[in-house]
């Protein structure tokens, strides 16, 4: 049974283990939960090494309250943002995959003092707009209007709400350039079908004041979830934790 | 060449060459993704200038040559002159940059990582004047200008009357 906070009326899931500084924190994907590859295999080698690590479900996903299609970045954000203030101390290392990518770029801009780093896995700041929005055609457009939502587009089995993109247009990140100081590694498969592997390098372009490395993995897929890949992560995660 | 280790802070150690002279210091960025002969080659060509004029200079050899590491490159980067400027007591530095290192230039002056008892300059080259002889010595002409111009800019500065 994990450990749970209640934020704006909803319960969110999270999974603490206790640790040494810095800690590492875990932002999952869109519809994922933290019980996936990357999460899990992040927790065992935190217990190993003896570092702290946190994951969590966003609301509407995995073990945490709420109704997936109702929710939006806005409110997976608040959800970040409060697990991060509530349940973690002092510098932390957020690992965000894919949509947890974008959510941790946003983060380190509003607690820039506590994020010691970032590493992004397939991070997709932006996606609702420039992945789901601007890829579909203007019928595709009209009906995601009109019926409320999308599924099944281009062989993608995941919904999205046109809600999801209305909202997220308030937190677009790519558009400006960000205030973020920290280094930042950018782990990209360069056969991800979701992300387009020129996005770690646009993310890259967005952040002048802060030593970003791109490690673009030729076969690499969206999840990154092979054991080269795993170890990959984890490497990046050692040379950033000292 | 003689490389010195320089332990980072719970980081692996960098293999620098740094030969003390008078200030401003010259800094080389090492290139990233090419191969490690080239570094090498432009450090001992610019240690060597640095024999003649009498400036100082540092650099280092990338951890992992033919990789992209910014993250690595920068923070080796930023080791280095925190140590000239500890054990040499040197304030003003030439950090000299290939275009793609140039961002490490920039990211050291950005307010977050400034130090503000150091003056750092900067000169961001086209990549080409690393890779051969005659380029090599543009570059080093260049560098004779700058390094020229803020000894003459001190100098004005100290015999300024009050």
């Amino acid at each position: 049974m994990s450990n749970t906070i209640v934020h704006h009326n909803r319960r969110i899931a999270y999974e603490p283990q206790a640790g040494q500084a810095p800690g590492l924190m875990f932002l999952g994907g869109y519809a994922s939960d933290m019980t996936g590859t990357k999460a899990t295999f992040l927790a065992e080698r935190c217990a190993t090494a003896g570092h702290a690590f946190l994951r969590f479900d966003y609301s509407g996903h995995g073990q945490s309250e709420g109704r997936f299609a109702e929710g939006c970045i806005g409110d997976w954000y608040d959800d970040a943002l409060a697990v991060f203030d509530q349940c973690t101390d002092g510098q932390q290392i957020l690992i965000g995959s894919s949509m947890g990518g974008w959510l941790a770029l946003k983060l380190a801009c509003e607690r820039p003092e506590r994020v010691k780093a970032i590493i992004g896995i397939a991070a997709a700041p932006d996606f609702t707009e420039d992945l789901v929005w601007n890829q579909l055609t203007s019928s595709e457009q009209e009906q995601m209007q009109r019926e409320g939502s999308l599924s099944g587009k281009g062989g993608d089995p995941l919904t999205y709400s046109y809600k999801l993109v209305l909202e997220g247009r308030q937190h677009l990140l790519l558009r400006v350039s960000l205030p973020i100081a920290c280094p930042v590694i950018l782990l990209q498969g360069q056969k991800d079908e979701a992300v387009p592997w020129q996005t770690a390098q646009r993310i890259r372009d967005n952040l002048p004041n802060a030593p970003v490395t791109v490690k673009l993995i030729p076969d690499g897929d969206h999840r990154l979830s092979a054991p080269e890949h795993l170890a990959l992560l984890w490497e990046s995660v050692v040379s950033l934790s000292v | 060449m003689r490389f010195t280790e320089i332990s980072q802070p719970h980081h692996v150690p960098i293999q620098a060459v740094i030969e003390p002279g008078r200030g401003p210091w010259v800094i080389l960025v090492p290139a990233m993704e090419k191969p490690e002969t080239l570094n090498v080659a432009l450090i001992e060509f610019l240690r060597a200038r640095s024999a003649v004029t009498g400036d100082g200079f540092a650099s280092f050899l990338p951890e992992q040559p033919m990789r992209f590491d910014e993250v690595g490159n920068f923070a080796a980067t930023k080791r280095l002159i925190d140590v000239v400027h500890a054990q040499h007591d040197a304030s003003k530095f030439v950090v000299v940059a290939a275009q793609r290192e140039g961002r490490t230039l920039n990211i050291l002056r950005s307010p977050a990582y400034r130090n503000p008892k150091i003056a750092i300059e900067g000169m961001v080259e086209q990549t080409s004047l690393f890779e051969s002889l005659p380029e090599r010595v543009a570059l080093a002409k260049r560098l004779a200008a700058v390094t020229n111009e803020i000894r003459s800019r001190a100098i004005v500065q100290h015999y300024r009357p009050s």
